[in-house]
This record gives structure tokens, sequence and C-alpha cells, in this order.
């Protein structure tokens, strides 16, 4: 396995800018994941890891080797689609030793290391089949054979469990992030899906419009966004937004009415003050209380998700949503007496949208 | 690692069975029962006299399909092929119609047909103009150029050569046939026994993955594209024989038409990657035959082309649901 280091990639296609100044490395056997949404980015960033598009500006280096000019195929990289691109007149066998053929691999050496890899996956059983005799999980298992039969330096993967419907691409979750541990193995990992960023990954690159706008572990993104849009991308239900003033350290908006703690009003002090910022609290922060409070909002749908309740309220120009318990039976038109928790709030610069903590 | 217990679908043997068998000889079975039906609407489609016929009409169409099958299957597509075919036939007529040595003209002609086969492969790999475009272009320079070339005159190409080809046999089988299975092993060979047919096939498949296996994409793609225009240069010389004359009302359009429907219908992938040359010959078969039995059954001839689409259209339709690749 291999370390990969990106340095200020950029690739344009005409005036328009793909990818935008990005560095980043993924260490010997981390799992690292780019995640935005759709046009952010992240598969050209992948393809040019590749080798499959040149990079515009910036420097590629796999195994500290310098590799901008590499070709894909010296490259000792295996990538795997979101389509598969498995071969459809070859039988499962041969898709997985085909790139040991074309790298003219002994025969023997080939068979021992398809029928390894098949067994290793679970799919020993199914050699003899051609593609179009599988299920969507199986064609998966088959590309990633494809992808690990070769031992490369480093994976490339790029939206592969995004075919799958829901309930598969849970259990592959799971499967490829112990698979990928066990072969120890470098990997890059595209989604759209956040969900599966924050499971799967030792460290994620959230991109946003060709940029990367934050790069952490799952806790660190998800607690400490860097800014709005890395609050709004990660987490489910998404983060509540609400434009406020903040007036002798008390924040103020319809239906709220918080006091901030020292801690928070010193960044606020340190950042500068503005006439107005936007605060975010998530879902599961905000708590229902049957006693009087300085925040109260009115129900306005309740959402049953089966293990808990996602109630969506308003106040004024104020929307907010909630993760309950199913203990409560809110009523449409309600008024509710809520709690956020203050230590778990952030606030962004409502112009910059920079969080200032 | 533990496999997850994910849905298995199509685990049973029986149906997969089934369907390969669907799958590989669906086509074959549709010929069958399509002489059937004509042979049983006028026993005179099924006699050995037609038979021999259709093997000699088939010919100009099979050299087309063949060449669009090898490109389809590396994940391209060649306009210009139909055009391409009466354009090389055309010029081999009139070097004839100038020097009187058929030897001469079937060299040109098939230097000609490779030139425009370089021109799209070159056009499209080196340059990375999209294959629709680069070779509908071609198809419509080379049918501007037959005009030019003709000026409304038709030549009438008299050699005893091109007699042979038309009308010679071998015992009671048609020499054209015979040249055209020449080809159609030759194609065998090449598509599945050289590294140029399974790399064409792998970039069909996934041109992505076989730039990372360590194909030379250009290459390969170029070389289908060359393939495909020496055999459009057969299909020129077989269709000019037949005919012995070179006329500007030659527009090739029906034969590339009918060359395409016969390699899809025979199982070649129109996205890339799949295809066979028993499947893209019994779909030859299917077209011929098809063409031929609508004039044995007196179908007027302002309705023929309808009746043939519909029939083509059903082969199609056919092919797609007993295909895999769904």
């Amino acid at each position: 396995m291999a370390n990969l280091v990106l340095k200020n990639i950029t690739k344009k296609f005409g005036k328009i800018v793909a990818v935008n100044n990005f560095s980043f490395n993924v260490n010997d056997a981390e799992f690292v994941t780019l995640v935005g949404p759709s046009g952010c980015g992240k598969s050209t960033t992948l393809n040019i890891i590749a080798g499959l598009e040149d990079p515009t500006e910036g420097e590629i280096y796999i195994d500290n080797i310098f590799s901008n000019n590499i070709p894909p195929s010296k490259r000792d990289i295996a990538m795997v689609f979101q389509s598969y691109a498995l071969y459809p007149h070859m039988r499962v066998r041969e898709n997985i030793g085909f790139g040991l053929k074309i790298r003219r691999f002994d025969k023997k050496e080939i068979q021992k290391r398809v029928t390894e890899t098949a067994d290793f996956l679970g799919i020993g059983n199914l050699l003899d089949r051609k593609p179009a005799e599988l299920s969507g999980g199986q064609r998966q298992r088959v590309a990633l054979g494809r992808a690990i039969v070769r031992k490369p330096k480093l994976f490339l993967l790029d939206e592969p469990l995004s075919n799958l419907d829901a309930k598969l691409r849970t259990q592959m979750r799971a499967d490829l992030k112990i698979l990928f541990s066990d072969l120890k193995g470098s990997v890059v990992y595209v989604t759209h899906d956040q969900l599966e960023a924050m499971t799967m990954s030792d460290r994620l690159a959230v991109m946003n419009d060709g940029i990367i706008q934050q790069i952490g572990s799952s806790d660190e993104v998800y607690d400490h966004p860097s800014n709005l849009f890395v609050a709004g991308f990660i987490g489910s239900p998404m983060m509540n937004f609400v434009n406020v003033k903040i007036e002798r350290g008390v924040i103020y908006s319809d239906g709220i009415e918080m006091a901030l703690t020292k801690q928070q009003l010193d960044k606020i002090a340190t950042y500068g003050y503005k006439k107005e910022y936007i605060l975010g609290t998530r879902p599961e922060n905000i708590t229902i209380l049957k006693s009087e409070s300085k925040i109260r909002f009115e129900v306005e749908v309740v959402e049953d998700a089966g293990a808990e309740y996602i109630i969506h309220l308003k106040n004024g120009k104020n929307r907010i949503s909630l993760v309950s318990e199913k203990d409560i039976s809110p009523k449409r038109g309600e008024s509710l007496n809520l709690q956020f928790d203050v230590n778990k709030t952030h606030l962004f610069d409502i112009d910059t949208k920079v969080a200032i903590y | 690692m533990n496999i997850s217990k994910d849905v298995i679908a199509g685990n049973n043997k029986n149906y997969i069975r089934f369907r390969r068998l669907i799958e590989n000889y669906g086509i074959g079975f549709l010929v069958i029962i399509i002489i059937g039906i004509f042979g049983i609407l006028n026993p005179r489609i099924i006699s050995v006299g037609n038979i021999l016929n259709l093997s000699r009409q088939i010919v100009p169409i099979g050299f087309i399909a063949l060449g669009a099958m090898f490109i389809l299957i590396g994940g391209g597509l060649d306009l210009s092929l139909g055009v391409g075919a009466t354009i090389t036939g055309a010029i081999m007529g009139i070097v004839f119609y100038l020097t009187g040595n058929i030897f001469l003209s079937i060299i040109v002609c098939i230097f000609s047909g490779l030139v425009i086969g370089a021109t799209d492969g070159l056009l499209i790999t080196k340059l990375n103009f999209s294959p629709v475009i680069a070779t509908l272009a071609m198809m419509v320079i080379l049918q501007g150029v037959i005009q030019l070339i003709l000026g409304g005159r038709i030549l009438y190409v008299d050699s005893p050569v091109l007699k042979h080809i038309s009308r010679g046999t071998v015992g009671k089988i048609p020499f054209a046939f015979i040249f055209l299975m020449i080809f159609y092993i030759l194609g065998y060979f090449i598509l599945e026994h050289t590294k140029y047919g399974i790399y064409s096939r792998a970039i069909g498949g996934g041109e992505n993955n076989a730039k990372i296996a360590g194909i030379n994409i250009p290459l390969i793609k170029f070389f289908s594209y060359i393939i495909a225009a020496f055999l459009m240069c057969m299909s020129g010389i077989v269709l000019v024989s037949r005919m012995a004359l070179i006329s500007p009302a030659m527009s090739g359009f029906p034969m590339l038409l009918d060359g395409f429907s016969a390699a899809v219908i025979g199982g070649t992938s129109v996205t890339g990657g799949k295809g066979n040359v028993v499947g893209v010959f019994l779909g030859v078969i299917f077209i011929g035959i098809i063409t031929n039995a609508l004039v044995f059954l007196k179908v007027p001839s302002e309705a023929q082309d309808l009746y043939r689409g519909l029939l083509i259209a059903f082969a199609l339709i056919f092919e797609r649901s007993v295909s895999m690749r769904k």
C-alpha cells in the first residue's frame, strides 16, 4: 500500500473550474472519502488521481513518486466505478483476472489469485457466471474483486454503492469497511451520500464548487463544521439555521431567546461583532420542555420515522426541525417549549458563512 | 471476508441455463421460425434454388454487418460504411473503365477504402471527434464525391473477374457466399482469439477500465475502423460486380441500415462490449430472408419497406428482450 499526496490541483474545462487548488493527502492504509453534492468536482479529482484526466495545474504523488506524467496503467491503482463496468461477455473468473492477463501474469498465478480473491469476497461459487446472471450486490463484489486481485498501491472507488438499493447499500457499507480494513488498503472513496462518508471513512474531505470545504474525521466535521455549507451538508436531518441578533450576550430571533456561554461570547468578541449572524442547531440537540421556556415554536408537521419523530416547527420567519422520542404526541398547531443545547450550537458569519464557533 | 446475505437474484441454475440458451441461440430460433412461416406461406421461398439465390443476395450486407460489429463492439460507430461501400465500388468501376485492369481496380478500391477508414479512425482517436459527427460528415462527403465523379452518368463495368465474383459458383454454392464465409471465419478468429479482439471488447465494455488496465485505446479503435473499412470495400466490390454498373443513384444508405440492423439483431450491443460473429451472420440471414420473401409473397413494392421495417423492429425487440445485458 502507499500514500497519496495532491498539491494544489486545479482542473479547468474551458472557463469552468471543476477543481480549484485542491490539496490533500491519504496516508498509508487510510480510508479517505471525498464527499459533496453532484458537480462539486469529487469524481474529477478521482479521475485526476487515476490519470484518466490531466490536471490543469498541480502535482500528484503516489507512493512519493511524482505521477503527473505516469499513464493510468502504470500508476498501480485500481478503480471501482459506479456502473461497475464489468465486461458483459466475460465470466466472473475472466472479469476478475482480466487486469492480470493484460499484465502478462502467469496463467497459474492468475487462477490462484482469482480463486483467492473470489473466496475472500464470498463469490467463489459464482466464478462461471456472466455479469448479467448476477444480482447487484454480486456484481459489486466482482467489481471489487477485479480491483483487489491486483494488490494495487491505491484503491479509487467512485460512488460504488449508489446503484444498490437502500438495504443492500447499508450492508455493503459495513462489508467495504471490513474489506479494506482487512486489506490494509489506502482508499480514496467518492460519494455524494454524507452518511456513507461519515460511517466508512477515517477522514473525509467535504467538497463544494471544486473547493475543499473541510477535511477531518467524521466527528470533527460533524461537531465542528468549518462553515455553513459543511454544517448543512453533513448530518441528517440537516442542521437548523436561523438568522439571529446578539445583544448583551443573548441571542434573539423569532421564537428564540437564549443566553450564550462565556466561551462563545469570547469567540464572538475575538472574531468581531456583526449586526446579524446565522445560528445553527442540530435537530437532535433540541429538546421539548414541559415547563415554560424562552424558545417557543409551533408544530407544523410530525414525521414518524419509525424509531423517532421528526417534528417540523415554525415561529415567524424561522423554521426548524427536531428529533424526538415517541413518548409524546404533538399535534399540528400546538405550541412547544424548547431548549437548545447551547454548547452544541454553532454560529456563522452571515456574510462569509464561516463558522465563528 | 464475511459476506452479507444480500439478495441473491437469479441463482436458479435451470433459469440461468435457459437464459443462456435463449441468449446464445435466440436469433437462430427466430430465423428458423421466420423461415418456417414464409415456407408455409409460399414453399418456393424455401426451395434450394431460392436459398442459393438468397445466399448470393446477402453478401454485400453481410460484409457491412461484420464491419459494423467490429466497430460497435469497441464502443464506436461508423455511419459511412454503406456509402463507403458504394463509393469504393464506384472507384473500382471507374478505374476499370479507365484502365481495363481489374486487379489494379480492386487494389485502388481497397486503398481508397482504407483511406476512408483511416480518416474516420484518426478523426475519432486523435482529434477526439464524436464517432457520429466524424462518420456522418464522411458519409455526406462521400455521397457528394459519388455525384461529382459520375456527374449523372451510369458506367457499365463488364469484367470476367467481377462476373465470376457475382455469378460464379463452387459446386452449386455461389462464389460470393463462400467469399463472405471466409471473412466471417477470419472475423471469428480475430474477435475471439487475438489480442485485438479481446482488447476491443474490453474497451467497449468500459473505456476507463481499459485505460487503467493499460490497453492502447486509440490504436485498437483505429484498427477497428480499418477492419470495417476493408470489409466495406469487399461489400463494394461484390455490389458492383453484381450490378455490373455504377450509378449516381447508388446511395448505400439502405445497406448501412440493413447492415447495422443485422449486427444488432445478431446480439451486438450498440453500447459496446458485446457481440459475436455467428449471431451477426444469423442477423444477416434474417434481413436477407425477409427482403427476399416479401418479393415472393407479392407484397406491393411501395409497402415492402413498411413490412421490412416492422419485421426488423420486431426482431430488435426480440433481441432486446432475450438479451441479458439489461
